[in-house]
């Protein structure tokens, strides 16, 4: 079992947000504000990247066992997924 | 260009806008995924586990959590992983999301592009690359 699959995500949550304090927030230049920040929580390695997938795929690539944690510079939140068919999907339910 | 329809989802007069994307995952698999365009969605993409099984895109090989907030305002974790698409005759890799619902692209695939749809049964749907995409 890797590593990952036995870290609940409040674990990699608050590793993450650890790490960016001490390590990344005061390196981060001006001009990334609203990058996504991607850390491994296990070696404090990191990718900023406009796109959230540029900075996993090469974060992957150095850190194959990486357990990352995404953030965006200066935003309140991450991502949204809105769409109700999570709650009501199946027909039989509504009827 | 991407053509898509608005479908009656379920017989239940709800209007569905979807277009069929082809998608390549680990080992050579390929599936053609119909996928819901969802404004609601910020990330790029989300499929359901089912297809992604399908894909081989497996956990172990490319995954990481990512905290999303729901509808009800309340947040959840979702696995994220990596699949190469075809998208305005290019392949492009993005980030996808599991969901235990429907198979979605969201706005972060969507950027750069015009999207037209005729809401009715039926209706058309178009999706343009926009000139000076950014």
């Amino acid at each position: 079992m890797s590593e990952r699959s036995r870290m609940p995500y409040e674990e990699q949550k608050r590793r993450g947000e650890d790490i960016y304090d001490a390590q990344i927030r005061h390196q981060i230049a001006q001009e990334d504000e609203g990058k996504f920040v991607l850390v491994d929580v296990l070696t404090g390695d990191y990718e900023i990247a406009d796109r959230s997938v540029e900075a996993r795929v090469k974060l992957r690539k150095r850190r194959p066992e990486a357990v990352i944690h995404t953030m965006r510079r200066h935003k309140t939140y991450v991502g949204r997924i809105l769409s109700p068919r999570r709650i009501v999907r199946n027909p039989q339910e509504t009827q | 260009m991407h053509y898509g329809t608005v479908d009656d989802a379920y017989d239940e007069d709800i209007l569905e806008a979807s277009i069929t994307l082809t998608l390549m995952g680990n080992n050579g698999a390929i599936e053609n995924v119909v996928l819901v365009i969802d404004t609601g969605l910020t990330e790029e993409m989300a499929l359901t586990n089912e297809i992604i099984q399908q894909l081989g895109l497996s956990a172990d090989d490319d995954a990481g959590d990512i905290e999303l907030t729901l509808a009800d305002g309340t947040t959840a974790a979702f696995n994220v992983y990596v699949a190469d698409i075809l998208w305005h005759d290019r392949v492009r890799r993005v980030a996808v999301v599991d969901t235990d619902g429907v198979s979605l692209i969201g706005m972060e695939l969507l950027r750069g592009s015009n999207i037209n749809i005729d809401a009715v049964p039926g209706g058309l749907v178009t999706i343009t690359e926009l000139p000076d995409a950014c």
